[in-house]
């Protein structure tokens, strides 16, 4: 006879399980990376929109005024409006580019594949892997 | 002062004691049956059989290994419960089953220590210790 030992009642209950692992897995790695203090996180956001859309357009000092966070930021500073905006922008690409997505792909793509899992330990088991991968991510 | 054993209608030792000889009936009641015996008698070893104590047979289990990876599919195999077997699992995961005779495969996706106890009178319980680990 065969006893496998787990908690769930069904491999549905696994599987939601597994998704909980996952996103909690994703929310560390994030938190890794983005601060939690309040308000700061959107104001790093729009930093981070106003820099690429200004190094984007070729740093042009002639239009600053419809790049707020560059203009205010640089003439606080005293820094130029391209060294602060390329200055924002390579501190919020690794994240942007790279970091997020990656994250954002594995969880994903991790509760994504729990569909095709048949049984519990198979489960049990992609959840490990995937939550492996967030908490070196 | 005699020794005595006091059983119920399976021959489960339910107790054991001295007392007089003349109170020796006394001892029975209820679902308690008395018998003058019981030297180095305990409940886990001893039944009485067809008016005597006897020792309770062993199952003669044997467990392929105590260590499991909790992965879902590194398997012990536990062999000689005999069938009816009354198994309760207690640990990460707690629960109890009936056994049918055949070896016996657990695994678990659980990691820890599991007690893994066999029941069947007048067969001996049975106790093993399983250790779940994390897959690596």
């Amino acid at each position: 006879m065969q006893l496998n030992l787990h908690n769930y009642g069904d491999i549905d209950g696994a599987k939601a399980a597994a998704a909980k692992q996952i996103d909690a897995a994703a929310g560390r790695a994030r938190a890794r990376y983005l601060t939690v203090t309040e308000g700061q996180e959107s104001v790093y956001q729009a930093k981070y929109a106003d820099a690429l859309a200004f190094v984007r357009a070729g740093c042009p000092a002639d239009q600053v005024d419809v790049y707020p966070w560059i203009k205010v930021e640089a003439e606080a500073t005293g820094q130029s409006y391209d060294v602060v905006a390329n200055t924002i922008k390579a501190k919020g690409d690794p994240w942007h580019m790279e970091t997020g997505p990656t994250i954002e792909g594995l969880r994903m793509g991790g509760k994504r594949a729990l569909q095709d899992l048949a049984d519990i330990g198979a489960v049990v088991a992609h959840a490990r892997a995937v939550v492996q991968q967030l908490d070196v991510a | 002062m005699i020794q005595y054993v006091i059983f119920d209608g399976d021959g489960r030792i339910l107790q054991t004691g001295s007392c007089p000889e003349e109170m020796l009936d006394l001892q029975a009641g209820p679902g308690r049956e008395v018998m003058e015996g019981g030297a180095g008698v305990t409940s886990y070893s001893h039944y009485v059989a067809n008016g005597e104590i006897v020792e309770r047979p062993g199952m003669g289990i044997s467990v392929s290994k105590i260590t499991l990876v909790a992965d879902g599919s590194d398997e012990v195999a536990i062999t000689g419960v005999p069938a009816g077997a009354q198994l309760s699992i207690d640990g990460p995961v707690v629960a109890d089953a009936i056994a049918d005779g055949e070896p016996i495969s657990i695994t678990s996706v659980h990691a820890g220590i599991y007690v893994i106890q066999a029941t069947k009178f007048p067969y001996r319980d049975e106790r093993i210790n399983i250790n779940a680990t994390e897959p690596a």
